[in-house]
């Protein structure tokens, strides 16, 4: 045995871990380190390409193997006492992605027309880690399919991790207002 | 003050009949008699297409489906305590479901007795009373009319009771159903077979203790409610619409229990009156609901940390973290899917909310909750966006009006077991369950049903007062003439 956490408490420190990654906005400085900022927002810009260009297999090598991708129903949420809408580990990312591609998925063919806007990048060092950075951004989503049209804002948090081949995304976080008032499902998200 | 008043008083119009809403006790049926329309709309084996697409009948079932009947409203774990409200729909009308100081819990009308406010903008929340924004009345959790502002600027403050209107809700073991209906069949009569089913649900979770998680997932789709109804107990679509969670759980080397030939699959179905109906699906799975689990997002971990809890882990808990593969619906608005309780919303003919609620199992080990709350977001994902899918191709489909007619006779003589009481037995591609809840649809929607406001105090009010005068003094007329 390590000192890792394990079983249980692996599970519930990564989802206390989440929700301070939420509550950090709250406190983050807003001096912020602008030569990461923008060093980070290249690496989001490119993240929200090319899932509009539909290359998930070279998004999906973006992401470290301890990945987690969560989008809560309001950001007040917890993933250990509310259904979310999405919690994923690095195995179910790769079932989404799959899904892509699938064309007995009914909901996503045709496929869809999506344009990601990232705006307003920022970037802090994680002080407990040398190699991991937190970043938050504003995003907005325009889907089109079957000629209806979804809009969806929200922001972004996302945890990246420096390695010798570029930015490794660790962690995802997603805050949308609109899936709290109820909205036309979201399969096709990510 | 009501000593002086009389049938003549222009203010109380005693003459008033018990269906003029202006009566605090009115008894009123709104609508047409559409005996003759649901006759041609709804055959035995077909049913017309405007049942899904028309405007007007959508408004209709707004007041005789949605308001009139029993309705799916809450689970008292929603508020456990006084003060705890919820926000709920009846059809388009807002309901307060909260409990009071005494503990009992009401479905209060979030509409301001005065002027018509809502009185909560918040999904949820905790209240000493409910004051409305506007005028500042303010109202005890009771629906009693506590405070008004000014009270002396009206003379005929109690010529109407002033109380918050209230729906009648019935509690069976937690789960709260409401109505307007002034004369409601009991929502024992009502559950009918149903309640056996729904009670072997509650009492598979231990101390048949359930809690509702009060946020909802709420997903919309541009189709009739209906189509969720057709959808929760047919056992074929799932082959082919959920192709792809089903190839999905082949790549994760499990086979979902959607994957299997519905041609020879044993899991039944059966209709169980007033519309209910629930299909039994642990026939085709005999190694348990737990067996068909797919790997999904820290199960590794809150397995092993299960098992080092050491001792025997009894096979219930394991199915706990699954559904319990019994998709039972109780018409209108409450169906049972895996570990969620799922409320189909209408918005209008061709738009519905549904709200996915979790429910928990608490008297167990914390790692069953949390597994619970993953695997629910496993077919949110995968399956749920393809039945959304195929629900909005219908309601595009049934646009074409020279087309008039679906077919919904799938198993009728062809497989279907019919016992004494017209209760159908059939297996998973019947389509028995739609054509038992669409016989219920038009027998509620066939003629205007009599629905009252309940109200606390309406004795109190000048026009009852004086309407018991009246009564009082034609008895003493008829016993003098004796």
């Amino acid at each position: 045995m390590t000192d890792q956490p394990f079983g249980l408490s692996k599970t519930l420190a990564l989802y206390e871990s989440l929700v301070a990654d939420v509550a950090f906005l709250d406190t983050a400085p807003v001096v912020f380190d602008g030569a990461l900022a923008a060093e980070v927002a290249a690496t989001l810009i490119g993240e929200a390409r090319l899932l509009d260009r539909r290359q998930f297999d070279t998004w999906y090598d973006l992401w470290a193997e301890d990945a987690a991708f969560w989008m809560p129903l309001h950001q007040s949420h917890h993933p250990a006492r509310d259904q979310g809408l999405i919690m994923d580990d690095h195995r179910r990312l790769r079932e989404r992605v799959w899904r892509m591609h699938d064309t007995s998925a009914w909901a996503l063919v045709p496929y869809a027309q999506i344009v990601r806007m990232i705006g307003g990048v920022e970037a802090w060092p994680l002080p407990q880690s040398s190699t991991d950075v937190i970043a938050t951004s504003a995003i907005t989503i325009t889907h089109e399919r079957t000629g209806k049209v979804t809009v969806l804002a929200g922001r972004q948090i996302h945890r990246l991790r420096r390695t010798d081949d570029g930015w490794q995304i660790v962690r995802k976080i997603m805050l949308c207002p609109a899936i709290s008032a109820g909205m036309p499902h979201l399969g096709w998200i990510l | 003050m009501g000593e002086n008043m009389n049938k003549n008083d222009p203010e109380t119009n005693l003459e008033r009949d018990i269906s003029d809403s202006l009566r605090p006790d009115a008894v009123v049926a709104r609508g047409p008699d559409l005996t003759d329309e649901v006759e041609h709309l709804i055959r035995k084996d077909v049913v017309h297409r405007r049942v899904y697409t028309d405007p007007d009948l959508f408004n209709i079932e707004m007041d005789r489906i949605f308001g009139a009947t029993w309705c799916f409203i809450g689970h008292e774990s929603e508020v456990p305590e006084a003060g705890d409200f919820v926000r709920k729909r009846l059809g388009k009308r807002q309901i307060i479901l909260v409990r009071t100081r005494k503990g009992e819990i009401r479905g209060l009308l979030n509409r301001c007795s005065h002027r018509g406010t809502t009185l909560v903008g918040e999904e949820e929340g905790c209240a000493k009373r409910f004051t409305c924004p506007y005028h500042g009345w303010a109202f005890d959790l009771d629906g009693h009319l506590q405070s008004l502002p000014v009270a002396d600027s009206y003379s005929k403050l109690y010529e109407r009771p002033f109380d918050l209107g209230q729906i009648k809700v019935v509690s069976h073991r937690g789960f709260v159903f409401g109505t307007l209906a002034a004369d409601p069949m009991s929502l024992d009569d009502w559950l009918g077979p149903a309640k056996l089913w729904l009670d072997e649900h509650i009492d598979r979770h231990p101390g048949a203790s359930i809690r509702v998680l009060k946020a909802p997932i709420k997903q919309s789709y541009k189709a009739n409610w209906k189509m969720a109804w057709d959808n929760a107990a047919d056992g074929i679509h799932a082959t082919f619409a959920h192709r792809s969670y089903n190839l999905l759980g082949k790549e994760a080397e499990t086979d979902t229990i959607l994957s299997r030939n519905p041609a020879v699959s044993p899991m039944v179905g059966y209709t169980l009156g007033h519309g209910h109906c629930v299909v039994d699906q642990r026939p085709g799975i005999p190694d348990g609901p737990w067996s068909t689990m797919r790997p999904l997002p820290t199960r590794e971990d809150l397995e092993a940390s299960l098992k080092e809890r050491g001792g025997d882990i009894p096979r219930e808990t394991w199915d706990l973290m699954t559904g319990n593969m019994v998709n039972l619906n109780i018409f209108p608005n409450l169906i049972f899917v895996g570990n969620q309780i799922v409320v189909p919303e209408p918005i209008s003919a061709d738009e519905t909310l549904m709200n996915y609620y979790l429910v928990m199992a608490d008297e167990t080990p914390e790692e069953v909750n949390l597994m619970r709350m993953r695997v629910d977001e496993d077919f949110m994902s995968f399956g749920i966006p393809d039945d959304f899918e195929m629900f909005e191709r219908v309601q595009e489909g049934l646009q074409t009006i020279e087309e008039e007619w679906v077919d919904v006779s799938r198993g009728d003589d062809a497989g279907d077991v019919v016992d004494e009481y017209g209760l159908a037995t059939g297996d998973l591609a019947s389509e028995a369950p739609i054509r038992h809840y669409m016989q219920e649809w038009k027998r509620i929607m066939a003629k205007p049903i009599p629905t009252t406001i309940r109200r606390a105090r309406i004795e109190d009010s000048k026009f009852m007062k004086a309407q018991k005068l009246k009564a009082e003094s034609a008895a003493a007329a008829a016993a003098d003439v004796k």
